[in-house]
């Protein structure tokens, strides 16, 4: 009796949070369409495209800005994490652990405070404004969580394997491209899906580096694109343009949901 | 031949390292050098330096308004560890039951973790307008609406709410995997015992979850103390800079009234926060 309390008292508290989660969701869907921030007296005369149609024209190009900056990270960042990964996992070298045990202190080191820095180095390099340096952030800040997710993943791979294609003549970089990255598809995936997401959210660094408004990327032309001149918000637009920011992952979640929760979790005890 | 092989097969390992230590000393470590260096020069956008030696964090201290960061950010960090771990802790629980449908409830639930802080901020902006949907709710159900982000009160609140909402998950991710590695045979033994659900909680679960708890406590803390992007797109520090929490002082500071340098100070003594927060808790987590 007692057990069936609990279970009905579980189901309740895992509906509140589940509509908890959805609801602002659900808002912006229905702001997005009509334009409205309410919600109890909308009436079907208020759908219109036009919200999409004002983003997609003026801002639709910084999409693909955002698309290529969010690519550009994720081509750098997987194999070189995927490098390192293999190194920490197969080989023991001098100053293994150290090296490793910085990824930690680099993983709780608060990326805000070199914003300043940051601002300044790609001036000097005369980086600012263009996505490259976007890039090379989001090519560096996913670094620790998918090293470590890599390792977990090769040290489940059987080295036989490679041991058996070098006796075949293989170098040892070619048995690690040949034989054992295939063989890890589904970690690769799920790096690729992190370091993409983490480039393509990015946000503040897009507003602090980039300020010519054809290198925006999407969540920069959104804040100007949603702002009126009388210092309100027009939420229209704003939702319309934060519905198109949620197509990739809502197509992530469509094909590689298991993948990517997969992955989080096991990179949250990380930590 | 054979020996110049071998000596080189040695430093392998380091060729399969180096370039991910590149970026990260390119784009983390040098940066934070480089911010200690910047705080004792004046530095204007145009990047003109002039050594001011310890002035920046002499004016600093004397800076009543970044004295008054701390009381927002008191409240944003508090309010949101507390709020992450508890209703965290409490999920992954409801989700290590039986439960039909766990798996997707569990993806469910981190989708908001993975979603721009721009477009979290949008969505609360809608919810909490003062002609926002929460305020159409209230107003339906015959209350008074509130301005929700126009009091200096309330404003904190809501956007240490939409960190809550974000980033509890998070919490209940960890969570999640540290009760699967308790094992099954020691609630079926406290349950021969006669132990009740919450003697099973408080006896068995919560001891063996301790260390898990601590690390979370430790992360939340130190992330949202670092955090503004919700703040930025929500309240932009306003109003009258209620939620106006450290990190963006620095920022307003650098990007908004160009004194480089007198941020770069504000960004040191982040960052000693940041070193001394890390080290109470791992303290009390070693202990």
């Amino acid at each position: 009796m007692k057990e069936r309390a609990a279970d009905i008292v579980t189901y309740v508290l895992l509906f509140i949070w589940t509509a908890f989660t959805v609801f602002p969701f659900i808002q912006l869907t229905l702001t997005a369409f009509t334009g409205r921030t309410f919600i109890t007296s909308l009436r079907p005369e208020y759908f219109t495209l036009s919200n999409f149609d004002e983003v997609i024209r003026f801002a639709g190009y910084s999409y693909v800005n955002s698309l290529i900056t969010a690519l550009g990270a994720m081509i750098i960042n997987v194999p070189i994490s995927s490098l390192a990964a293999y190194a920490f996992s197969r080989f023991n070298f001098y100053g293994k652990k150290l090296l490793q045990n910085f990824l930690f202190v680099v993983f709780a080191t608060p990326l805000v405070t070199a914003f300043i820095p940051l601002f300044i180095l790609f001036r000097s390099l005369r980086l600012i404004n263009t996505l490259m340096c976007l890039i090379l952030i989001g090519a560096t800040t996913p670094i620790p969580l998918n090293v470590w997710f890599a390792q977990r993943y090769f040290d489940t791979i059987p080295r036989e394997l490679e041991e058996a294609a070098m006796i075949d003549g293989c170098s040892a970089f070619r048995s690690f491209i040949k034989i054992t990255l295939p063989l890890a598809t589904p970690a690769l995936v799920t790096m690729s899906l992190i370091s993409f997401l983490i480039t393509w959210n990015e946000f503040l660094l897009a507003v602090i580096l980039i300020s010519s408004p054809r290198n925006f990327t999407f969540t920069a032309a959104l804040t100007g694109l949603g702002a009126t001149y009388y210092g309100g918000f027009r939420y229209g637009i704003l939702a319309a343009g934060s519905l198109l920011g949620l197509i990739p992952l809502i197509i992530f979640f469509a094909l590689f949901r298991k993948m990517l929760v997969r992955g989080l979790t096991q990179g949250a005890i990380k930590g | 031949m054979v020996k110049l092989k071998l000596n080189l097969s040695r430093y392998f390992p380091y060729f399969y390292i180096f370039p991910v230590y590149a970026f990260i000393g390119i784009i983390i470590i040098y940066p934070i050098v480089f911010l200690i260096a910047l705080s004792f020069f004046d530095v204007s956008l145009n990047l003109r330096y002039t050594f001011v030696g310890l002035s920046n964090f002499e004016r600093l201290f004397r800076d009543r308004k970044f004295i008054n960061t701390f009381k927002p950010a008191a409240i944003f960090v508090g309010g949101s560890v507390a709020g992450q771990n508890g209703f965290g802790f409490l999920l992954s629980l409801l989700l290590n039951r039986k439960v039909k449908g766990k798996e997707f409830l569990r993806a469910l639930f981190l989708i908001p973790w993975l979603i721009s802080d721009l477009i979290l901020g949008y969505m609360f902006l809608i919810l909490f307008d003062f002609h926002g949907a929460i305020n159409d709710l209230l107003k339906y159900f015959g209350f008074q609406p509130v301005n929700w982000l126009m009091s200096t009160d309330l404003a904190i609140w809501i956007v240490t709410l939409a960190n809550v909402w974000k980033s509890s998950c998070i919490v209940m991710a960890m969570h999640s995997s540290g009760l699967q590695s308790i094992p099954e045979e020691l609630y079926d033994a406290a349950y021969v015992d006669g132990a009740s659900l919450w003697q099973r909680f408080r006896f068995v679960t919560l001891p063996l979850m301790k260390p898990f708890i601590a690390l979370s406590l430790i992360i939340t803390t130190v992330a949202t103390f670092n955090y503004f992007g919700v703040i930025y797109v929500i309240t932009y520090g306003g109003p009258l800079d209620s939620t106006t929490v450290p990190t963006f002082y620095m920022y307003r500071w650098a990007f908004e009234w160009g004194q480089l340098g007198y941020a770069s100070a504000i960004g040191v003594s982040v960052m000693i926060i940041n070193v001394i927060l890390t080290a109470v808790y791992i303290k009390i987590l070693l202990r």
